[in-house]
């Protein structure tokens, strides 16, 4: 038998441990190409970005007066706060349905129109409360209009509000709403400033728009759109746009100096990339931040009181220790939804390793003789329990199941299916005799598979 | 973090099942003469956890409580098999080295790019570590079977809700979405493993394999590129490119779902076919196999990827001239276009059944679409070029398959490796373009998911490119 062959690839490092002398001289004539090319494309994008910004405000007023409101110059409708120095601190936050919120408003007059940017300083300890801003115009002065603000880590950020159709009119009142994650959540309101359109503060506002923390949402494993909002401009497109012209510069280089350089496009492609990767990156570590103060130092349980689903996690682990049986049982679960809907998921995520059945509103038609018990997310239209004869109650009262409430609060009830009422023998026909329930078929078994 | 007591069984839940594919990768390969440590180092980690998967499935079918030291001391058996074999015979085996000078500065960009991809896991590791089950599906469709079996210490059936509530047993389950019953239950069953390890079902270290599963990847690709005489530089330029991807990234610390898996085993299944193509080797067209195995076992849409595969693997191994290929793809179309008119419909014995009868095309496992033009562009449009998803994949693509088209020739036909990854790519743009699927690509629910299939085989043909040729 002949030996076989395995070949590896051992690089060598060529130029020893000489020094960067032995950096090839075309190398760094390359490199400077590159860099040359690229920043000549981000110079060229950048005069377009500067003409097209003149052709979008010609006509507008540009000697209107920056408005700039001082945080202590706002007052809290919401919540309560005090003056500290030039800012606003919110001292307490309103709590209303396990929601902790707080506005402060500026009141005062100007036509929104002359006002297409907001310059914003508002301090917390990131990733502190969510924040909107909020405004009233005299058109429609009922009307309490608000539109996302980022959260930056106490940093100077801006909102191009010219995209926001809602920003026209006479606006009256101007302010900042917050729901906080904690009763503790510091929030201070340094300043917000209106502010006419120019370069700065255009560019400033796509930076807000792709630095801004955006976090993880349950579609974040779907897409990506690497800005505060799909209506923001892309920082791909840009890089896309900053590549073909540095592209464009090296082809048109080489017409002039030896040829198109290899090397130099690899860089002018590479560096692009890069940078968005560098964005991302950014994304990435804000989120991390955000992880750590949400997660960092906790058991696995406290983890899960801590996350987005805490409340399901809560009401499902006390069932599960504290009513259900051990081993595991078979139960269904009912809630007012279609489809896939998270609550009702999650439910049974954290139920398992009982058997759960996750279909409907209303109990199912057949296969009740091998249930055991009966959990109701939530209210349920039409579906009741009554206390007096032990029956959930559903079809206006035409269907009815005999069961034992052995559990209640406001995440939901848990019934046991009467044990009377069910056959000993689990192989037989569906012996559960809600009244007329065979005879007259049960709706809510409604399956939806969306999703 | 976990229990000190838990930490024995991670380390062998994570490096057991990557030495043992290693191994037994090596085994296959060697006698290629065409193969270098990265190709084992990724491909063996694939083939080790598919093999882990196997020996679960095993054990479970011989009615053995499911114990995670006694699979890992058949797994470990498995490695010793071969080590054993490796010292009965005393021929050493026969080494070979291929020097390749690298410019210092290309050592120095390499060097750049391999922090940031460090920086980049580093982070994702932390957040995957921290941060309970988040991402749906994982939740929803994948995870629920492997906390049942953890619990029960065997693999019990999940049947359909109509079955499950006529079950007069204790012995089977649901899930809250009807069709994941029937999704394949590989995934659940590399949960599962880090499950039993840990002793734990909710613990994130259940998930390491989700950021592992990239790197391992990211090895094969850069040892697969070498191999076809790729040059460093541009090899390492192809790993950061697909690693650093943003897409890829989130299915790797939102961890979970099957997707990334299929895109690692296809992809992997690609470099297999372009060396099984190169050398006809058996070794390679065997590892094609493996791959479009466990492809297939991996979730629904990966059986239609395994076949384009064989299809593609086929084509090699028959190198039929391109006349009688053309002949035989013009009795293909006969055949679609009489399907069309007067139906067809063949059972596949393992893969169900497939036809096309009506404008309503049935295929296997997956189920029937009706075919209908569904107008996605935009959807395709926004995620290509305007969402971070790819960061600038889909805008240097454009360019160079402009390049290569024109300066390959309009009329050859493309090397079976990329016809694969066409083929991907085209079994997704007719899902979405002409099933119900679309609106899934309306509103970008599985888009992206499918999009990420070929896109590991796209990186590898895109940079095969460069082969053997002094670009720096």
């Amino acid at each position: 038998m002949s030996t076989p062959t395995y070949v590896i690839v051992r690089h060598r490092i060529d130029g020893g441990d000489k020094g960067m002398e032995n950096v090839n001289p075309p190398i760094l004539v390359m490199l400077s190409r590159a860099l040359l090319a690229l920043a000549t494309s981000a110079l060229l994008l950048f005069i377009t970005f500067v003409v097209y910004l003149n052709f979008r405000i010609a006509g507008t007023d540009e000697h209107v007066a920056p408005i700039a409101i001082a945080g202590k110059s706002m007052q809290a409708v919401v919540g309560s706060a005090e003056s500290r120095g030039e800012a606003l601190a919110i001292t307490a936050y309103h709590a209303e349905q396990g929601e902790l919120s707080a506005a402060a408003v500026w009141r005062g007059r100007f036509q929104a129109a002359d006002y297409p940017l907001l310059a914003y300083q508002i301090g917390t300890v990131f990733p502190g409360p969510e924040f909107k801003l909020i405004w009233r115009t005299t058109r429609d002065p009922d009307v309490l209009h608000n539109t996302q603000l980022s959260v930056a880590d106490n940093e100077l950020s801006w909102l191009d509000l010219s995209r926001i159709p809602e920003w026209q009119g006479t606006v009256v009142e101007l302010g900042v709403y917050a729901f906080a994650n904690a009763a503790d959540d510091a929030l201070s309101i340094d300043h917000l400033s209106l502010e006419t359109l120019g370069w700065h503060g255009a560019l400033a506002s796509h930076w807000t728009d792709w630095t801004a923390f955006r976090g993880w949402t349950t579609r974040s494993i779907n897409f990506l759109y690497g800005t505060v909002d799909e209506h923001a401009l892309s920082p791909v497109v840009v890089a896309a746009a900053w590549t073909a012209l540095a592209i464009g510069v090296l082809l048109i280089a080489g017409l002039f100096a030896g040829g198109l350089q290899p090397g130099a496009l690899v860089a002018v492609l590479l560096v692009p990339w890069i940078c968005v990767d560098l964005l991302w990156q950014r994304e990435l570590m804000s989120q991390l931040t955000q992880t750590r103060s949400q997660f960092a130092g906790k058991t696995l349980e406290q983890k899960h009181l801590a996350d987005i689903d805490g409340n399901i996690y809560r009401y499902i682990t006390r069932l599960k220790n504290d009513v259900l049986p051990k081993t595991p049982t078979r139960v269904i679960v009912l809630h007012n939804s279609q489809g896939h809907n998270f609550e009702r998921l999650k439910a049974q995520y954290y139920l398992l390793p009982h058997r759960v059945y996750n279909f409907g509103r209303k109990p199912p038609k057949s296969g009740l003789a091998t249930v055991d018990y009966i959990l109701v997310l939530g209210e349920i239209p039409g579906l009741e329990f009554d206390l007096q004869t032990s029956k959930l109650v559903w079809k206006k009262g035409k269907r009815s199941l005999a069961v034992e409430q052995v559990d209640k609060e406001s995440m939901g009830a848990l019934f046991r299916v009467a044990p009377d009422r069910v056959a000993p023998d689990r192989g037989a026909p569906d012996r559960v005799a809600p009244d007329r329930l065979q005879s007259r078929g049960v709706e809510g078994g409604h399956h939806d598979d969306r999703g | 973090m976990i229990e000190a007591s838990a930490a024995p069984g991670l380390f062998v839940a994570l490096f057991l099942p990557w030495l043992c594919g290693c191994i037994w990768v090596r085994w296959l390969l060697r006698r290629t003469k065409r193969c270098n440590a990265f190709i084992v180092l990724g491909q063996g980690y694939f083939a080790g956890m598919f093999l882990t998967t196997l020996v679960i499935r095993l054990w479970d079918l011989a009615g053995s409580y499911l114990n995670f030291w006694g699979i890992a001391a058949v797994m470990a058996c498995i490695a010793a098999l071969r080590v054993l074999l490796l010292i009965v015979r005393t021929q050493p085996a026969g080494m070979q080295s291929a020097n390749a000078a690298i410019p210092r500065w290309q050592i120095a960009v390499a060097m750049l790019l391999l922090a940031l991809i460090a920086w980049r896991y580093l982070t994702l590791l932390q957040e995957l570590l921290l941060r309970p089950l988040f991402a749906w599906d994982s939740w929803m469709n994948w995870v629920p079977k492997a906390i049942v079996w953890f619990h029960s210490g065997a693999l019990v059936n999940f049947i359909s809700p109509e079955a499950w509530l006529q079950y007069p047993g204790s012995g089977a389950y649901t899930l809250g979405n009807r069709q994941a019953t029937f999704y394949p239950i590989t995934v659940p069953l590399i949960q599962l493993w880090g499950m039993l390890a840990v002793g734990n079902w909710d613990h994130s270290t259940v998930y390491l394999p989700w950021l592992m599963a990239p790197l391992a990847l990211g090895l094969a690709l850069f040892g697969h590129l070498r191999l076809a005489g790729v040059p460093f530089l541009f090899a390492v330029i192809a790993c950061y490119l697909l690693l650093s991807l943003p897409y890829l990234n989130v299915h790797s610390v939102l961890a979970g779902y099957a997707d990334i898996w299929v895109a690692s085993a296809f992809g992997l299944a690609v470099c297999a076919l372009y060396e099984w193509r190169q050398t006809r080797h058996w070794a390679w067209g065997a590892l094609l196999l493996v791959l479009a195995l466990f492809c297939s076992e991996l979730k629904e849409p990966g059986l239609v990827l395994a076949m384009i595969l064989v299809v593609c693997g086929a084509r090699v191994w028959f190198a039929l001239k391109p006349t009688v290929e053309l002949a035989l793809l013009g009795l293909v179309g006969i055949v679609l276009a009489l399907a069309l008119v007067i139906g067809i419909r063949v059972d596949v014995p393992y893969l169900g059944q497939f036809g096309l009868q009506g404008g309503v095309m049935e295929l296997g496992r997956l189920g029937q679409f009706e075919l209908e033009f569904h107008d996605v562009s935009r959807p395709f449009l926004k995620s290509f070029y305007v969402m971070i998803n790819w960061n600038l994949l889909w805008y240097l693509l454009l360019p160079y398959a402009l390049y290569r088209i024109f300066r390959g020739g309009l009329t050859r036909i493309p090397p079976d490796e990329v016809l694969a990854m066409l083929g991907a790519i085209a079994f997704v743009g007719v899902i979405f373009v002409f099933s119900k699927y679309y609106v899934a690509a309306l509103n970008y629910v599985t888009l992206n998911r499918a999009l990420l299939y070929p896109v590991p085989a796209l990186i590898f043909c895109i940079f095969l490119g460069f082969k053997q040729r002094v670009y720096l």
